[in-house]
């Protein structure tokens, strides 16, 4: 796979050096420091894709036990969400009152025999205000596909090494799937009512609790992750593979099964045979009155639907594979 | 990607940060810079004088401010031990936001603490209560430790809004829920002097303590 075009210095043009993930650069000649614009103030970064297009191709065909015929392999680049924060809020609330029902040994002067009293005590009540303080991230896909469901991949994608993301550069290594514009403001309700559920969490069975959070040191990541999409064919039919770009692993494998075209006609040829031979059995004279093509005509037309069956089998069938394979190709 | 040159905001040179830093000196001018992410912005600093020479300085923000309430809400508290059962609540009085007291400026932590995270927030909460009068300030030097800045203004912003709350509260017996409309005004840092008293550092003018394992990097 073809490296990208590192960061150029806007200064010198020198390339530029950046730790994973930072918000800054350094040029090597210059010793400029250079801030990577955040774009809807998210740092957008990729995951670079380990991957070879021949590789993805056969760890496909590995998903397969049949002989597999590949048709196409793409990278694409999944973005994921990856919110990092420290949480700080107020919290007011009162402790839940608990009533308790304690027994109490009484001492009395009949016997050795120890009677018991039953108080019942309140516990609980306390006025709590306080502020508390954690540090959290959030995760998310930013695309909604259920071939990603069982995938690991806003998990895994803010662990790796990320390197910052150019669009026109990294477009050229394969395709970027970007998250559609509402995803942003809704991914950000999501991530902060995650937070807020963090930070409250212990406070649940609390009354008349008001709360207040302030997200500090805030780090909105939008990563790229590679994945290769493989299409092909085994004797079954179509077959398609997504494997992991960064481990490898088959993420999502779907056997498509023959596609069958049956044509309109071969039906409509069925249903009419099978009205005729109804009607000669039940009203036979009727039938008989219109001479003797009406007889033949159902022989006819079985004897046309039974071609017409092996026909649609044997060059049909295979006419639309092709087609098929050939807007696969495209 | 937009690639912005960072460029001192005082004498226009390039600056050199390194990675994950929020305030930095110029290596031409001396004069600090804020890192806010896109640019490097101007910075206004002084150093607190105190009696005698301090051990340590820690970095507070001062944010100035005007602070409205917007909303009110209060939540007057059950009473657990009621034993009659009949008037199981207090009675509420009701909260004008006119008799709240809202400070206009606080100081608020710009270091981090390593292992008692909430202890910037009650130093922050514990100082701003006494911030009433104006204290002796001189121009800070260039050999100031930037490396202790850990939040920027933006993050001292958020951490004034939930103190406005906390303190709010404080005076209340109810609980109060509270939502402000906030005009920022000046921000400086303010190098706060410290000396070193046994198993804690202490702030050398309000008694302060802040614990000494709580700031080794
Ligand atoms: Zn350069
Ligand atoms: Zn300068």
């Amino acid at each position: 796979m073809a490296k990208i075009t590192a960061l150029l210095c806007p200064v010198c043009g020198s390339g530029l050096v950046t730790e994973s993930g930072s918000t800054l650069a350094q040029c090597r000649s210059c010793q400029a420091s250079v801030a990577l614009g955040s774009q809807m103030g998210f740092y957008r970064y990729y995951v670079e894709s380990g991957i070879k297009r021949n590789g993805a191709i056969s760890l496909a065909g590995q998903a397969t036990e049949l002989s597999f015929e590949p048709i196409a392999a793409q990278l694409m680049f999944i973005p994921a969400w990856h919110v990092e924060a420290e949480i700080f809020g107020f919290i007011g609330g009162q402790r839940p009152i608990v009533e308790k029902i304690i027994k109490v040994s009484i001492d009395e002067y009949h016997g050795n025999k120890i009677n018991e009293k039953e108080i019942k005590e309140k516990s609980g009540g306390e006025v709590v205000k306080k502020s508390l303080w954690i540090k959290k991230d959030y995760r998310m896909l930013g695309i909604k596909w259920n071939e990603l469901g069982g995938s690991d991949i806003k998990d895994t994608a803010p662990e790796m090494e990320l390197m910052p993301e150019d669009a026109a550069e990294l477009s050229k290594l394969g395709l970027m799937l970007e998250p559609d514009a509402a995803a942003e403001p809704e991914m950000m309700a999501e991530a902060t009512k995650y937070f807020k559920g963090q930070l409250l969490y212990p406070y649940g069975s609390y009354q008349g609790l008001t709360s207040r959070i302030s997200l500090l040191k805030q780090n909105r990541r939008l990563i790229y992750y590679p994945v290769w999409r493989v299409l092909g064919f085994t004797k079954k039919g179509r077959f398609k593979c997504l494997v992991d770009g960064v481990n490898g692993t088959q993420i999502y494998v779907k056997q498509y099964s023959q596609a069958k075209i049956v044509p309109p006609t071969k039906h409509l040829i069925a249903t009419l045979a099978i009205a005729l031979a109804l009607g000669m059995m039940l009203s036979p004279h009727q039938v008989f009155v219109q001479g003797w093509l009406s007889f033949v005509a159902p022989f006819f037309l079985l004897g046309f639907l039974a071609g017409g069956t092996v026909l649609n089998r044997l060059i049909l069938d295979r006419l639309a594979e092709k087609a098929a394979r050939f807007i696969w190709k495209v | 990607m937009k690639l912005t040159p960072l460029k001192c905001p005082h004498c226009g040179a390039k600056l050199k940060i390194a990675g994950n830093t929020v305030l930095a000196a110029c290596q031409y001018c001396g004069n600090a810079a804020e890192f806010t992410g896109e640019s490097a912005i101007k910075l206004d600093q002084a150093i607190i004088k105190s009696e005698g020479p301090p051990n340590i300085l820690l970095p507070f923000w001062r944010i100035s401010y005007k602070a409205k309430i917007s909303s009110l809400a209060a939540h007057a508290p059950q009473n657990p031990f009621q034993q009659d059962g009949t008037e199981a609540f207090y009675r509420r009085k009701d909260v004008k936001p006119e008799d709240l007291e809202i400070p206009s400026r606080m100081l608020v932590a710009a270091f981090r603490v390593n292992n008692f995270i909430n202890y910037t927030a009650d130093l922050s909460q514990a100082l701003s209560l006494k911030l009433d009068r104006d204290l002796p300030e001189k121009d800070a030097d260039k050999s100031m430790d930037y490396g202790r800045c850990y939040y920027g203004h933006l993050d001292a912003q958020g951490m004034v809004e939930v103190l406005l709350r906390v303190l709010a509260n404080k005076k209340s017996r109810d609980i109060l829920d509270l939502d402000f409309d906030i005009k920022w005004r000046e921000r400086k840092i303010l190098w706060w002097p410290f000396k070193q008293d046994g198993d804690c550092w202490r702030d050398m003018i309000y008694e302060q303590r802040l614990l000494q394992s709580a700031l080794e990097k």
